[in-house]
């Protein structure tokens, strides 16, 4: 389903693309690297949250896949610190365990791509291509508003999708009471993320969901 | 020797009672006769004066009108006269006998001899046939008339003296009689006094031995075992009632001092066990109510406000405890209670059990709080420990699996046979690492999450509809129906952490699911079965627990053998974990209509 990564994309005649995969594991990071990387997409890898930051200062990218937990800066705090910069670039984020408060922060940065690990190679070019190719699916449609803080058109969007999947409900669940609430605290908000759990709201690939 | 003495007492009194008996008898028989005799004498003396007049009276009756009238030729007869004048001789004789010593009496005696004699005179005169002449006759009439007057009034003399001595004699008798009364008395009297004098005796002598040894038995009754009773006096019969009694007092003094002795050092022992006990030990009658508590039990009731008392919650499993008569032993630490002391969260696994004396009289509760803070702590710190290292290897592993999975693409190169062969064993290990590592992060956080609960009023019927339709597609993909049975009145507000009530509540239906044949219906039922609990049940229409099973399906790791299932068989324990974090229940009922009912019982808030 997925072109070789040498000749690919010639032939498809897209641009090539640009992704940092952060990562403190050296191995995942290696392993995310040949994954992605072919043709029309050329990988650089950073192992902590700084130097993430300072490649992501000198050049640019069309995606990142962060991991939640690192030494120095984490995920949470890559994501902050890039949005107040004013960078909406996409982001995966990337966790083993992601915590109800740390996706509550993410999804308030514009960040609704979560990877749960051990991730499969196929879901991760999978989620690249759900990103960057933008396919016509409601969900896909949906998250791209959500990604662009557009959280009302997201609820529209899912709202009118007629077979929703069990990703997609959980979703419309989630962004509603999110809107819902007057001034939600992070508490009650954290404890519905956790009720549709969280694993509803990550990306699954098309053979694994 | 009272015997001797109460035989000489009562032997005195019978002799004095004797004496006055026969003394009053003798004086009684005396004085009678006495005043028969005088009685006899003084009327004998009566009589017989009073005979003289009438025999005068006859003489003169027979004689005197001869003489009145004229002398007559012959002589006058005095055959007649001498036979009532030798009466009349008599009778004098008979005065005479009576000779007393008292003049007046001789005199008068005397004199009536005298009359007596003149008048004899008179008539020897007129037999002796001198007077013949009228003026003679006349003369001696005169005369006789005269002397039978003048003895007439001796002999009256004479009577009346006999009956002054008469009443003379009966007054003497009466005085004599009333010195004998003086004499009877004072007999009397004696004898009363020695009675009185017996009396107090037997008094001294029994009844008040009697008596002191009553009192003193209730002495004693009432546990005063120091008195002792006085000894009496040598040979009494109470003697050896009251050594036995003194020695008995003496052995009870004893005995009580063993048995007072005993106590302490039990009572001793007690207390040093109590406080060498570090838990919170409190011991109840069987009552409830608290006969000792411990020092620790003391600094933790004080701490909680309850001075002395239970603290609410445990009184509450006491209460249970009494109304079933069971005991309450749980082991497992996650089991204790929390009680907040300044601040600081301390948790008391309670142990409530029943005690009974060896003769099976007494019993009693003694309720032991356990503490169990340290454990629950070390606990933490395992499941801390588990989760962080179950993390840690799971990290890199990821990154193996990553590599493994990518080399088994073959995209960028071919492998040969024995490296294909070599990676897909190697990702086959990793795959199952992954698992155990997954199962150990999940017991993780079902140790760990249960103790941290979020509690708030929460609608049980919301939860179960959106329970439902979570797993209706699921449900719909064996073919299978989720039917919500909410009851018509609105039952109030359960109290619990919403989302792990939902974890619980997903595993049972997802279990349901699992276990129901396609066709069938799930049934999600919320009842409120007592006070203090809102019932769900979840009923599935499979083929139920095996019987050997339903004892442990809320172990850790437990799976009932149908391996076509799949999970790890931490679904149930989790759930188990999570409600009795809640303090409240989780169970199967007994199979019934063919129906599986698993129930959880929450607390009402």
């Amino acid at each position: 389903m997925f072109q070789s990564p040498d000749n690919s994309g010639a032939a498809r005649g897209t641009a090539l693309r640009h992704i940092l995969v952060v990562d403190d594991e050296p191995t995942l990071r290696l392993g995310f690297a040949y994954a992605l990387t072919n043709a029309y997409t050329k990988v650089e890898t950073a192992s902590c949250g700084r130097i993430a930051l300072d490649k992501i200062a000198e050049a640019h990218f069309d995606l990142i896949i962060l991991d939640l937990r690192m030494p120095d800066i984490d995920g949470i705090g890559v994501i902050e610190s890039l949005r107040r910069a004013g960078n909406q670039i996409p982001i995966v984020l990337c966790s083993a365990a992601l915590t109800p408060g740390a996706a509550l922060k993410a999804i308030r940065n514009s960040v609704v791509d979560f990877l749960l690990k051990p991730v499969h190679p196929a879901d991760l070019r999978e989620v690249v291509q759900f990103i960057l190719n933008s396919p016509e699916e409601p969900i896909a449609r949906a998250l791209k508003s959500a990604r662009e803080g557009r959280l009302e058109d997201a609820v529209e969007v899912l709202a009118e999708d007629q077979a929703p999947s069990k990703r997609s409900s959980a979703w419309l669940d989630f962004l509603k009471s999110l809107l819902a609430e007057d001034r939600p605290d992070d508490a009650t908000l954290s404890d519905r993320l956790l009720r549709f759990t969280l694993s509803s709201l990550a990306f699954r690939a098309a053979h694994t969901a | 020797m009272l015997r001797v003495r109460l035989f000489y007492g009562l032997l005195t009194l019978v002799v004095l009672l004797w004496a006055v008996g026969a003394t009053a008898l003798l004086l009684m028989r005396d004085a009678s006769k006495n005043y028969e005799r005088r009685l006899e004498k003084n009327y004998n003396a009566i009589s017989t004066a009073q005979g003289i007049r009438t025999i005068t009276s006859t003489i003169n009756s027979r004689y005197l009108p001869v003489l009145a009238g004229p002398p007559r030729a012959e002589g006058p007869e005095r055959t007649s006269y001498d036979t009532i004048y030798s009466e009349l001789d008599s009778r004098l004789a008979t005065l005479k006998e009576e000779a007393s010593h008292e003049s007046n009496w001789d005199d008068a005696i005397t004199r009536l001899e005298n009359s007596i004699q003149a008048y004899s005179d008179g008539y020897e005169k007129y037999f002796g046939g001198g007077v013949t002449e009228r003026d003679e006759r006349e003369l001696l009439l005169v005369f006789i008339a005269n002397q039978t007057q003048q003895l007439t009034s001796n002999a009256d003399t004479i009577v009346s003296l006999a009956e002054e001595k008469l009443f003379s004699g009966t007054r003497q008798l009466r005085e004599e009689s009333r010195k004998d009364v003086y004499f009877v008395t004072t007999l009397v009297l004696l004898g009363t006094t020695i009675a009185i004098l017996i009396y107090s005796q037997l008094v001294h002598h029994m009844v008040d031995p009697i008596v002191g040894l009553k009192h003193s038995i209730e002495e004693v009754r009432n546990g005063n075992f120091e008195l002792s009773l006085p000894t009496p006096t040598p040979g009494s019969e109470f003697g050896s009632v009251v050594s036995a009694f003194n020695d008995m007092a003496h052995e009870l003094r004893i005995h009580r001092g063993e048995t007072d002795e005993h106590i302490k050092r039990a009572s001793l022992v007690n207390r040093a066990i109590l406080e060498a006990i570090p838990s919170p030990l409190f011991v109840l009658g069987d009552d409830g109510r608290i006969l000792q508590i411990n020092p620790s039990a003391e600094r933790l009731t004080e701490s909680l406000g309850v001075s002395g008392r239970l603290p609410l919650k445990i009184q509450k499993i006491m209460d249970r405890c009494k109304e079933e008569g069971s005991h309450f032993l749980p082991e497992d630490p996650r089991e204790a209670l929390l009680f907040r002391i300044n601040e600081e969260e301390f948790f008391y696994l309670p142990r409530i059990f029943r005690f009974i004396s060896e003769d099976q009289t007494r019993s009693g509760w003694a309720v032991l709080l356990h503490n169990v803070s340290r454990i629950r702590w070390l606990d933490d710190m395992k499941t801390n420990l588990l989760s962080t290292v179950s993390h840690e290897i799971k990290t890199p592993l990821t990154g193996i699996r990553m590599v493994l999975h990518l080399l088994l693409e073959e995209k960028s190169l071919k492998l040969d046979p024995m490296q294909h062969t070599m990676v897909t064993s190697a990702n086959e290990d990793c795959e199952r690492l992954l698992v155990t590592l997954n199962t150990l992060l999940d017991l993780s956080r079902a140790e760990s999450g249960t103790t941290y609960l979020a509690r708030v009023p929460v609608q049980l019927a919301e939860s179960l509809n959106r329970a439902a339709r979570l797993y209706k597609s699921a449900a719909s993909a064996k073919d299978i129906v989720i039917d919500v049975e909410l009851p018509e009145l609105e039952l109030p507000e359960a109290y619990a952490d919403p989302l792990r009530l939902d974890e619980v509540l997903n595993n049972l239906i997802s279990n349901a699911i699992k276990h129901s044949p396609s066709g069938s219906t799930i049934t999600l039922r919320l009842s409120k079965p007592e006070a203090e609990f809102l019932r769900v049940s979840v009923i599935d229409q499979g083929d139920g627990v095996p019987e050997e099973f339903q004892g442990r399906i809320f172990e850790r790791f437990f799976r009932a053998s149908d391996e076509s299932i799949d999970g790890v068989g931490l679904g149930l324990f989790i759930s188990r974990e999570i409600i009795r974090a809640h303090e409240g229940r989780i169970g199967l009922l007994d199979r019934t209509n063919d129906e599986t009912v698993f129930y959880i019982d929450v607390p009402i808030a």
